[in-house]
């Protein structure tokens, strides 16, 4: 079975194993008043140890045996015939044949091992992100829990301060079920299950409850909000689509300065699409960078925690059909992250 | 009347800063706020405080940026709050300048007392005739002489040097590193099983039960922390 190529590619590693073996052959064909037969074999051999890392076993297997034949055709007495007469002409043939099946099947074998590592690596490499990861998000909230308790049970709290922290205890618990809301959504969506509870949703249901749950990030962050009038209702997941905007506030207000104003505005888009903006003034994210925080454990910077919340946001908006990402803010300072949602029949 | 002692609290954590706020304001002290190492040191040099309490992974610059920062410009005790307990992070934060470090998630009644032990220290040692009396500690530094409780106690000059450099130190957590380094100097700070012996040594002159020590106490895989109250 071939190591690099999915199934449907197969037949192009056998065509391509084809013609490198042609081409070989016709140079060494070219030149073969001046080379003795044991470089012509070691050629050909040469030639299968490159299928055989590059395609596989089976393209590896395929070309030792059209080698075997090409060897015998053209470079083996009497030419052009696939009759071998002399003895020592015979062991050769049989020499080469073995040493091409043997080689081939071997390489394909050892370049399926390093693959295979270099896979173990990167799923440990995933497994020490997604504990680091888990250990800041759960964590935080539990410290916040755990040191609010600890002072209202010292009893020398007045009135006023006892219901902070008691809100502080609420929304800190409120955060760890988000949290693991979020771990459900990404596992559901790496396993393709998924399942959109679609209905009519206006998108000032979703700015509105993206925003309720906001409030304990955002503070006394200031969130101007421009929502085109008249816009048509979408065919959505409220929950999920309230989900992304609310990752994308949430990370305005981790990566721009205390005080800065965060834009979120809503209008209609081409293709009859609602299109979503979150804008804010931090340092913005390098162009080359803007694909890769849509990635699983990407975070740009320093910045701790599981960086999933985008990930899940893509995997979120893909699921509705729709696209998001990322662009400079329009004065050049700051980020702006767009989604567009495809607006539901009935509009 | 005593003065009310001033904390600078830098986390980029906003729920945790709030809860640590009113807090360690229920307790009496005076307390600012930074989300970040940067604005940490802003407000540091505008309000001096007389302790500082840092986070150690911050966006922009961290909790190990500011500790030497801080360092730079004055000798104030710092407390390091972090969410991992790998070690290797801590010993960096204590070998940059940090006194000490809490563990998150905290109980409030840890975090206060641990600033308690470190405000102390700052506080001056009673010099009594006989030389530097704290907790129930007296070592008088000219006749290289020790009491403990009252009782005199002999050690080799090692242990002499070792236990003046406790008692200069009183209350932080001191790294393998930094206590080698300054005992035995630079040379032989990859030899921590150097000080195991004298710590043992010191142990049995020193404690009561020298298996559950009460003034020498081992910070596992960092270092020690000397509390002569």
């Amino acid at each position: 079975m071939p190591v690099r190529s999915p199934n449907g590619h197969a037949w192009r590693d056998y065509a391509l194993a084809t013609l490198a073996l042609a081409a070989l052959t016709a140079v060494l064909h070219a030149l073969s008043g001046r080379l003795n037969q044991t470089s012509i074999a070691l050629a050909l051999v040469l030639l299968v140890i490159l299928i055989a890392v590059r395609a596989g076993r089976g393209p590896a297997l395929y070309a030792s045996i059209v080698a075997g034949f090409v060897f015998n055709f053209f470079f083996i007495g009497p030419f052009y015939t696939l009759r071998i007469q002399r003895t020592e002409d015979l062991v050769a043939f049989v020499v080469f044949a073995m040493t091409a099946i043997l080689v081939g099947q071997l390489s394909s074998r050892l370049e399926k091992r390093v693959i295979q590592a270099e896979e173990l690596q990167r799923s440990e490499q995933l497994k020490t992100a997604l504990l680091d990861a888990v250990t800041h998000d759960l964590r935080t909230p539990l410290t916040a829990i755990k040191a609010a308790i600890t002072t209202l049970r010292s009893g020398n709290v007045g009135q006023e301060v006892q219901q902070e922290l008691e809100e502080v205890i609420e929304q800190e618990a409120d955060r760890l079920n988000h949290f693991i809301q979020g771990m459900m959504d990404l596992a559901r969506l790496e396993a393709g299950q998924l399942s959109l509870q679609s209905r009519a949703v206006s998108a000032d249901e979703v700015v509105e409850d993206a925003l309720l749950r906001a409030g304990s990030v955002l503070r006394e962050r200031e969130v101007e909000t421009a929502i085109e009038p008249g816009l048509p209702q979408l065919q959505a997941d409220p929950r999920l689509l309230s989900q992304v905007l609310f990752t994308l506030i949430e990370n305005a207000a981790k990566y721009s300065p205390p005080g800065s104003p965060i834009e979120v505005s809503v209008k209609r888009s081409r293709d009859h699409s609602v299109a979503f903006a979150v804008c804010d003034r931090g340092r913005g994210i390098a162009p080359e960078l803007r694909d890769k925080v849509f990635q699983k454990f990407f975070r740009a910077g320093a910045q701790p925690g599981f960086g999933v919340g985008l990930a899940i946001a893509h995997g979120i908006v893909q699921a509705h059909r729709g696209r998001i990402w990322i662009e400079s803010a329009a004065n050049g300072n700051g980020t702006r992250v767009q989604f567009q949602i495809p607006a539901g029949e009935a509009a | 009347m005593q003065e009310v002692k001033k904390i600078l609290v830098v986390d980029d954590e906003a729920q945790i800063t709030r809860v640590l706020r009113r807090g360690l304001e229920s307790e009496g002290y005076q307390v600012r706020i930074a989300s970040d190492g940067h604005s940490g040191l802003e407000t540091f040099r505008a309000w001096p405080p007389d302790l500082v309490i840092t986070d150690l992974s911050m966006p922009r610059s961290d909790g190990l940026d500011l500790c030497s920062r801080i360092r730079q410009l004055s000798e104030v005790p710092i407390l390091v709050l972090s969410v991992r307990d790998d070690e290797p992070t801590k010993v960096k934060a204590l070998d940059l300048g940090a006194d000490d470090f809490v563990t998150k998630p905290f109980g409030m009644a840890e975090l206060t007392a641990r600033v308690r032990a470190l405000l102390r220290r700052t506080s001056p040692a009673v010099e009594s005739e006989g030389g530097l009396e704290v907790g129930d500690f007296n070592i008088d530094p000219q006749q290289r002489r020790v009491e403990v409780g009252g009782k005199p106690v002999h050690l080799t000059p090692k242990e002499f040097e070792l236990i003046q450099f406790f008692m200069a130190n009183r209350g932080r957590v001191l790294t393998h590193r930094a206590i080698l380094s300054a005992i035995w100097g630079s040379g032989s700070v990859e030899q921590p099983e150097y000080l195991r012996v004298f710590i043992g040594n010191l142990r049995k002159k020193l404690e009561l039960d020298p298996r559950a020590p009460r003034y020498l106490k081992t910070e596992p895989w960092i270092g020690y922390r000397f509390d002569p109250e």
